[in-house]
């Protein structure tokens, strides 16, 4: 659609952006997809993108991932149909309930995950400046601790006690209240 | 220890671990608690100053989540209970039983009872100023006069030196003040006085003009710079002026049941969603909701909404606090011990906000 012209968001639509996993898997993406990542989006702007984006920090399980939670919520915010490339406020407040159900249903398959997944998601989301999947990941996170004893929380992620007997007693004994 | 069959799950930074425990729900601090008996970093990350600062400002603007009731058992023995609210998991560092009490009061995170029968029981006090986040108790002794009708309300003692002085969330540690206000039906006439915690005294009696009414035992409310109490007869409320330490009678809009305009129904003050006050009185199986203007001149009616069934306590006093734990970081693996006595006792970070509800 977008031909000529200067107008980088209609270029957007159309640029790929090839991203390069910790083990040197290429992953192509739209520019939509791949700005979602404050990270990428700061390099693209700096023009430092060509050959390729090498993202040390994420292997290409979790890069794969990445991707597809940014695609399916850089259609979210660019508005249904391709009606415009452009995400422009009126294209995103058009979106309708039932799309915005239809991302929750994903949001909710996207966190099916096991819990290092979960993690190692975390630190990808951290790394590349995703906000959206920093707090769904998170959350997903705050949630499963809930109502869990520090054994369990241990045993769920797989966290080693580092903790000396005298200093879990002590806070045990000061906040005795939270264990009954 | 047990070397486990999994690869150990991928460490997150302190900031990482940060992110995740702010998402606690406010209600939940146990969980908190847990979490920093996860290991050394989590710990780290719940007992530092900076994760309560932003905790804080997150839930800054947010009303407090309500953490307990306070219940009072009346008959010939007398309780104050501490009931958890059903998804709080705050409970006080030590059980909360009061007997011969009666709680009374609660704001920016005080709880204020009573002996009972008033000036019986124990001898030496006549209050009992509570912190159920680090179990202070603190005893009053008893006001200067002793009247036949009164209310007494506790709050952070910035709140006497104006408005916006303090935000309330991390004051409860600090200084307080009880404000009296009392009548004499024998033509002793309205006074009040102040309880200052600094002071550890209450200040000299100031008269008022006599309203020839009594101050009711329903919440007081405190809005802007002013604090005010109910009278039993329900067409009037007292204003006590936080700053001058005077008091001014409001007049109240006349209800209309059965065609006739009635001034004489049981009301219960709030602040409302703005900020502002407000009281709820119930007009014809009407729950009505009246909010002051915002030239302190008028009522207008707000809100109606269908009556429901009271229960049969006689009296609850909401707990709405912030709440979250402090810890002693534990050692790092290679330093000194850290972190505890900067870190005081094991509870910090709570205010109560009475918003009315």
């Amino acid at each position: 659609m977008a031909s000529a012209g200067s107008g980088d968001e209609k270029a957007a639509a159309a640029a790929m952006i090839t991203l390069i996993s910790s083990d040197n898997e290429k992953f192509e993406v739209t520019e939509a997809t791949a700005t979602l990542s404050q990270t990428i989006r700061h390099m693209i702007e700096d023009g430092c993108t060509d050959g390729g984006v090498p993202l040390p920090n994420v292997t290409s399980k979790i890069l794969a991932r990445v991707i597809e939670y940014c695609k399916k919520h850089a259609t979210a915010a660019a508005g249904e149909e391709g009606s415009s490339s452009s995400f422009s406020d009126a294209a995103f407040l058009e979106v309708d309930r039932a799309f915005l159900e239809e991302l929750e249903e994903f949001d909710d398959a996207f966190l099916e995950v096991d819990r290092a997944t979960l993690f190692d998601l975390i630190l990808a989301a951290n790394y590349l400046d995703i906000k959206g999947l920093l707090n769904l990941t998170c959350q997903k996170v705050a949630d499963s601790v809930k109502g869990k004893t520090p054994e369990q929380i241990r045993e769920m992620y797989n966290i080693v006690n580092d903790l000396t007997p005298e200093e879990e007693a002590e806070i045990r004994r000061e906040t005795q209240w939270a264990f009954e | 220890m047990a070397a486990p069959p999994r690869p150990p799950a991928p460490t997150l930074m302190p900031e990482l671990v940060e992110e995740i425990l702010l998402r606690v729900p406010p209600d939940d601090p146990a969980t908190l608690v847990r979490a920093a008996l996860v290991c050394k970093p989590w710990c780290r990350v719940v007992a530092s100053a900076h994760f309560r600062r932003r905790l804080r400002d997150l839930r800054r603007g947010h009303a407090a989540p309500l953490l307990c009731d306070l219940r009072s058992r009346g008959g010939s023995e007398s309780l104050a209970r501490f009931v958890p609210t059903a998804p709080s998991s705050f409970r006080p560092p030590r059980a909360a039983d009061f007997p011969d009490l009666r709680a009374h009061d609660a704001r920016h995170g005080r709880v204020l009872l009573h002996t009972y029968p008033y000036g019986c029981g124990h001898p030496y006090f006549a209050f009992l100023v509570w912190d159920p986040a680090t179990d202070e108790r603190r005893e009053i002794p008893r006001p200067p006069r002793y009247p036949d009708s009164w209310k007494a309300t506790v709050l952070c003692a910035a709140t006497t030196a104006g408005a916006g002085v303090c935000d309330h969330i991390d004051c409860h540690r600090g200084p307080f003040a009880v404000v009296f206000v009392g009548i004499d039906a024998d033509g002793g006439g309205m006074f009040s006085c102040v309880y200052s915690s600094e002071a550890a005294a209450w200040s000299k009696p100031v008269p008022a003009e006599d309203p020839g009414d009594r101050v009711g035992w329903e919440r007081s409310v405190l809005v802007g710079n002013a604090l005010y109490f109910v009278l039993e007869d329900g067409d009037r409320i007292l204003r006590y002026d936080l700053g001058t330490r005077e008091i001014s009678v409001v007049e109240l809009p006349f209800v209309r049941i059965n065609q006739m305009f009635s001034p004489l129904e049981p009301i219960e003050l709030t602040t409302m969603e703005d900020g502002g006050l407000g009281f709820v009185r119930v007009e014809e199986s009407r729950l009505c909701i009246w909010s002051r203007d915002d030239e302190d001149v008028g009522w207008a009616l707000s809100k109606a909404r269908k009556v429901y069934e009271g229960s049969s306590i006689s009296c609850a006093v909401p707990y709405m606090n912030f709440c979250n734990p402090v810890l002693r970081a534990p050692t790092t693996d290679d330093g000194p011990r850290a972190g505890a006595s900067s870190q005081g006792r094991s509870w910090a970070g709570s205010n109560l906000l009475s918003q009315g509800k």
